[in-house]
This record gives C-alpha cells, sequence and structure tokens, in this order.
C-alpha cells in the first residue's frame, strides 16, 4: 500500500505536480463561474479544489516522511503527522469524487439520485477511522476511491455515447487512466513497482486533463 | 425530428439574447423570436443584460433596439468556451 522508499521523493513530486494540475481546472471553473454564473461550473471548482488541496496536503506529508525518515515497512510504523496528513489527502479525495458523482446524478435527475446519495454516504462513511494506521484503512479508502471513479468514468462513456468530441474524449481517458491509478495503488501491497505504475498512471491521468485545458483555451 | 426541449438556464438564456442581437441591433419582436421566449420573460432578462452591461438600449423615434456591447461579445466567447468545458466533463451548463 505504501510507496518504497526510494520512491518517496518523485510520489511527492507527483503528488505537488497533479495538485497544481488540478488547482487550474479549478481555477479554470472558477473563472466560468464567474462569468456565467453556473452551479455546474461551481461543483467543478469545488471538486478540483478539494482534489488539489489533498493532493498538495499529500505532496507535503510525502515530502515529511522523506525529511523526517518515516519508513513504510506495513507494520504500523508510519507517524502520527503522517498518517493525519493521508487522511487528510483520503478525505479531501473522496469528497471530490463525491461532489463530481453528485454532479453527474444532478444532471440525470431521477433515478441517478440513488447513485449521488451512495456517493455522498461513501464520502461520509469513512470518516470515523482515525488512529488507524494507513496499512490497515489504505486499501479501503483506494477500494472507495475506485467506486467513485468507476460512477465517474460510467457517466462519462454514457456521455461518449451520445456526444463525442476531442476534449470529452480525453476527459474520459483521463478518469480511466485514474480509475487504473486507484486500482493499481490498492494492490500495491503485493509488489512496489505496482505502486509506483499506480502513481504513472494518476501523473499520466492528470497531464491528460492539462492537454485538454490547453486544447480549450487554444480553441477558444 | 426536432431535439426534446430541456431545461434551460439563465446563462444559457443571456445567450440565446446575446446571439439574437450578435449581428446588430434588434427589435424586441426579433429577440423574442430567436430566443424562443415569453414577452414578460424577456422583459425581465432585457433589464437584467441591460443592467449587467451586456446590452444597451436604443431608441430611434417609436423605433426601440437593443444591441450587444464589448462585454456582451465576451460573454458569448465565455459562454462557448465553458459549454466546451462542461461538454468535456459530459455536463451541461
Amino acid at each position: 500500500m505504501f510507496p518504497p522508499n526510494w520512491f518517496l521523493p518523485f510520489d511527492a513530486a507527483f503528488q505537488v505536480l497533479t495538485a497544481f494540475i488540478a488547482l487550474a481546472v479549478s481555477l479554470y471553473s472558477l473563472h466560468g463561474h464567474r462569468w456565467i454564473g453556473e452551479r455546474t461550473l461551481y461543483a467543478l471548482f469545488l471538486a478540483f479544489l478539494m482534489l488539489s488541496i489533498g493532493l498538495f496536503i499529500n505532496g507535503i506529508t510525502l515530502t515529511y516522511s522523506t525529511l523526517a525518515g518515516v519508513t513504510f515497512s506495513g507494520n504500523g510504523s508510519s507517524s502520527v503527522i503522517a498518517d493525519i496528513g493521508f487522511w487528510a489527502y483520503y478525505i479531501m479525495s473522496i469528497l471530490a469524487y463525491s461532489l463530481l458523482v453528485y454532479a453527474y446524478a444532478d444532471r440525470l435527475r431521477g433515478p441517478s439520485a440513488v447513485v449521488a446519495a451512495a456517493g455522498a454516504g461513501m464520502g461520509r462513511g469513512w470518516g470515523g477511522g482515525i488512529g488507524q494506521t494507513l496499512v490497515a484503512a489504505g486499501p479501503i479508502m483506494e477500494l472507495v476511491l475506485v467506486i467513485l471513479l468507476l460512477v465517474v468514468v460510467i457517466a462519462q462513456l454514457a456521455h461518449l455515447t451520445v456526444k463525442r468530441n476531442r476534449f470529452s474524449v480525453t476527459v474520459t481517458l483521463s478518469f480511466v487512466l485514474l480509475l487504473i491509478s486507484h486500482i493499481l495503488i490498492m494492490f500495491s501491497s503485493l509488489e512496489d513497482t505496482i505502486y509506483v505504475a499506480g502513481r504513472l498512471f494518476e501523473l499520466g491521468g492528470f497531464i491528460t486533463l492539462l492537454i485538454m485545458l490547453a486544447g480549450l483555451r487554444r480553441a477558444g | 425530428m426536432s431535439e426534446p426541449q430541456r431545461y434551460r438556464s439563465k446563462g444559457r438564456i443571456f445567450a440565446d439574447i446575446l446571439r439574437a442581437v450578435q449581428d446588430g441591433p434588434a427589435k424586441v419582436t426579433h429577440i423574442l423570436y430567436r430566443a424562443n421566449l415569453s414577452h414578460d420573460r424577456l422583459t425581465r432578462y432585457l433589464s437584467q443584460l441591460e443592467e449587467s452591461g451586456l446590452i444597451v438600449r436604443q431608441q430611434d423615434g417609436d423605433k426601440i433596439t437593443y444591441a450587444i456591447t464589448e462585454k456582451g461579445q465576451r460573454f458569448l466567447v465565455e459562454f462557448r468556451r465553458m459549454e466546451e468545458f462542461a461538454d468535456a466533463f459530459g455536463l451541461d451548463i
């Protein structure tokens, strides 16, 4: 579940980089909301802002872990500060993806309200275990993220069947990469390289989002 | 077969009105037709757009027309961008 020690500095750098990309998407949504005043854009702004904050926290936590020499041996040896940082990252990420799921459900209305309720419930349901080490809780949190991302990917794919353009394909690809990354990280206790691959997929997902954003700005 | 009628947000209604006057000053009847709004609703939206500086009211004798401002043109550009942006996420604005 944890990064191999040699990968910690890279992991921290990747997290900060992805945090900046999420922040860029968030600010773009806010810019649009200020002009158009649509709540959909506000939901995107909030979701990506929370994602960005979570990723920044994770980046800082990983940097601290590197500098403080925290080891992730799988025996619950991580420090309290690192634990709090990782919990904050997971809570922010779960809230962010729950908000995205809510936005999709709100678009579809009716039957999808169930999906929204499920998403919101998942966002709240895992907040009570602070104090456990991430050895035990990490895979569960990753599983929650995987379920939320799965809903997002299904919604994106459903949208693609109705309307397809290069931007929607790019966003779908980025969410698919993020989904794969969290699946890999969930199973990373099996092998260190799985964790590294997961983080690379995550970086790829966010870079794909950045490419979409750049393409939109050029097209505008 | 025509596309089914869908909910239009305030931003989209603003954009529809602005598109109706984009090619030059237009009379209320022309805007009514192009933006597909009732007279009462259009009157309300026109005053909101005027207050926001997105359109200007021009009077020449009895003839009243509305013209898009530079800020209104910018709104349309931003709306198009944001429409594409939200659409990329499979969301409507």
